[in-house]
């Protein structure tokens, strides 16, 4: 059976900023809101594309130090951002490493967790924006 | 134009030049510590001794 296994080489970056090793997961919610599409006649609930509805969150560790985490989303909170990228791996897009691209995304929030005994992390989600895969 | 150099590994390799895309936030870039201006001005040309157009021949 063919799979897809990511074990530590997925690439993240917000514009040019590479965050790949602050970071621990990436969900990805490619999303076009349903839109009803029945008229008289219908004999089943149809469907038609509205506006996308993406997200995108991301796991990072909190990193103060400089060029870390929060270096690089200390000012992009109630911002649009304009790009931000992942890929599969790290190397060139292609079919089988697609290149996903965010762009135009909103960060509401900025929310580190301080826990004791534990890293200090922190769960960004990115809202809205058009969302695309190249693979060239 | 302005030029830049990395400072960050995030963004490349440190100490070269940053070729900034349209859609690159170079404000926030800065801000950051990812890039910085580059002090670096093209050189001038070395000032010649004898002008390209200056003859050899010394007037009598």
């Amino acid at each position: 059976m063919a799979t897809s296994t990511y074990l530590s080489n997925p690439v993240i970056s917000i514009g040019a900023v590479d965050i790949s090793d602050q970071c621990t997961a990436a969900t990805l919610t490619q999303t076009f809101t349903e839109l009803q599409a029945n008229a008289f006649g219908s004999t089943a609930v149809a469907y038609v594309a509205g506006l996308q509805n993406n997200t995108l969150t991301l796991d990072l560790y909190w990193s103060t130090a400089a060029s870390e985490t929060y270096a690089t989303l200390k000012a992009l909170v109630g911002t649009v951002i304009t790009t931000i990228t992942i890929k599969g791996a790290s190397g060139a897009a292609s079919p089988t490493n697609p290149l996903g691209t965010l762009t135009g995304s909103y960060l509401p929030t900025l929310a580190p967790v301080y826990t004791l005994g534990a890293l200090t992390t922190c769960s960004v989600s990115f809202m809205g924006g058009t969302f695309a895969y190249t693979e060239a | 134009m302005d030029r830049y150099v990395i400072t960050s590994s995030r963004v490349g390799e440190i100490g070269t030049a940053f070729v900034a895309s349209p859609s690159d936030d170079i404000a926030w870039l800065i801000a950051g510590g990812f890039i910085q201006r580059s002090d670096t001005h093209p050189s001038k040309g070395a000032k010649l001794a004898i002008k390209p157009d200056a003859t050899e021949n010394e007037k009598d």
